[in-house]
């Protein structure tokens, strides 16, 4: 251990070190487990001291749960001990936790529930989570599809905006996502559509991510499979 | 526990929170060390201070730092041992050698995967899945919070390709 390391991350932990100091540190954290089971001890520590300077920060004006919104591995962060930090301690890298952190990084759309109006009936206006930009459409103009040629469409969102593609079955089993995409479409692959039955509808959603860092969500579509 | 010029209660109410922040810190397969680094390093901070009866005022924060020191001290001396193979206090990681496996291969997935993001969302997402918020994570890495909030979206969504790449799914 370099002599100081712990004075360096007290000092990052407790707000008087920041920026390059400190992911000088970080960068040791993602490779060394050592390193990051130091990290979180130390961050432990000043928060039961009361002395970590962005303990409990994450203000209510924070969207940050739009991270993981809508997804299983919101609400599967290890149980919180004590405070707002308590949930912070998965040894990245280390092997034992590792399980825990699949599910966290994996969010899942949440499942259209029965009778939500915007999956039962496609009439229905989709919602429109702000106003500087067209809601995000469906572009499908046919009710069906073929499983061969499953290609999701839509239109709207923010300008610049890429986009993650949610498909499910209407009992919410995840059949394909696409992610980070730059376009307005998405090829659902075959093989994702082997269990799906003749004339049975997926449903699909899309989150947009603009430029600018707001996430907007689509109401769901659905559309048969032929 | 006695320590000069603190009084007991004081030094109470700081053994017990050094005890839930180590076995907060401390890997799953560590956990049953907690205790012992706890009580160690409260012995450790005490002996410090024994040791050098400044004068000088404590104030809390300084004493907090000490019990830090003292703790990150601890945390050393196990990991140490632990890599030891010919320490007659050799660690030996617990669980089902099977399950460890995985889960070290899992892990090292994990690892590859954030490793291979560009050095920002690296960052984000490394602060991410120790588990700070991103507001904290934009504080550390000395960001506006729109930039972390991006960051760590756009690198956990490469992360989660990277590892479906591998054949790796929840």
């Amino acid at each position: 251990m370099p002599e100081g390391l712990a004075e360096t991350l007290w000092s990052i932990a407790t707000g008087e070190l920041r920026g390059p100091e400190a992911e000088a540190v970080l960068d040791r954290v993602l490779q060394d487990p050592d390193t990051a089971e130091l990290w979180r001890a130390t961050f432990a520590l000043a928060e039961e001291a009361g002395l970590e300077n962005a303990a409990g920060s994450d203000e209510a004006d924070v969207d940050e749960s739009q991270l993981l919104a809508d997804s299983p591995a919101a609400n599967s962060r290890p149980a919180a001990n004590t405070g707002p930090m308590g949930s912070r301690w998965l040894g990245l890298a280390g092997a034992a936790a590792a399980a825990l952190m699949l599910v966290w990084l994996w969010p899942s759309p949440k499942p259209p529930t029965p009778g939500d109006p915007s999956v039962d009936d496609p009439t229905v206006a989709p919602v429109i989570r702000a106003v500087d930009h067209p809601a995000i459409g469906s572009a499908l103009e046919s009710e069906s599809l073929p499983r061969e040629a499953c290609l999701l469409q839509w239109k709207g969102g923010p300008v610049g905006a890429r986009f993650d593609v949610w498909v499910e079955t209407r009992a919410g089993v995840r059949l394909a996502t696409g992610l980070d995409l730059e376009g307005t479409q998405f090829q659902v692959p075959v093989d994702a559509l082997r269990d799906v039955a003749e004339g049975e509808a997926i449903v699909w959603r899309i989150t947009a991510l603009a430029e600018d860092g707001r996430r907007v969500d689509s109401p769901s579509f659905q559309v048969r499979v032929q | 526990m006695q320590a000069p010029g603190v009084a007991t209660d004081e030094m109470t109410a700081m053994a017990s929170a050094v005890r839930r922040a180590v076995g907060r810190a401390l890997r799953p397969a560590m956990a049953s060390y907690a205790d012992d680094i706890a009580q160690s390093a409260m012995e450790r901070l005490v002996a410090r201070m024994r040791a050098d009866p400044s004068t000088k005022p404590r104030t809390q924060r300084y004493l907090w730092m000490m019990a830090n020191h003292a703790v990150i001290d601890e945390i050393r001396a196990l990991q140490r041992r632990r890599e030891s193979p010919e320490s007659e206090e050799g660690i030996a990681l617990v669980g089902n050698p099977h399950d460890s496996a995985h889960r070290r291969e899992l892990g090292e997935a994990i690892t590859a995967c954030v490793g291979a993001l560009p050095l920002p969302r690296r960052r984000a997402v490394t602060l991410y899945l120790q588990g700070h918020g991103v507001t904290e994570a934009a504080e550390i890495l000395g960001w506006v919070r729109k930039q972390a909030d991006n960051a760590v979206y756009r690198g956990l969504a490469a992360v989660r390709r990277c590892l479906e790449g591998k054949g790796i799914t929840p």
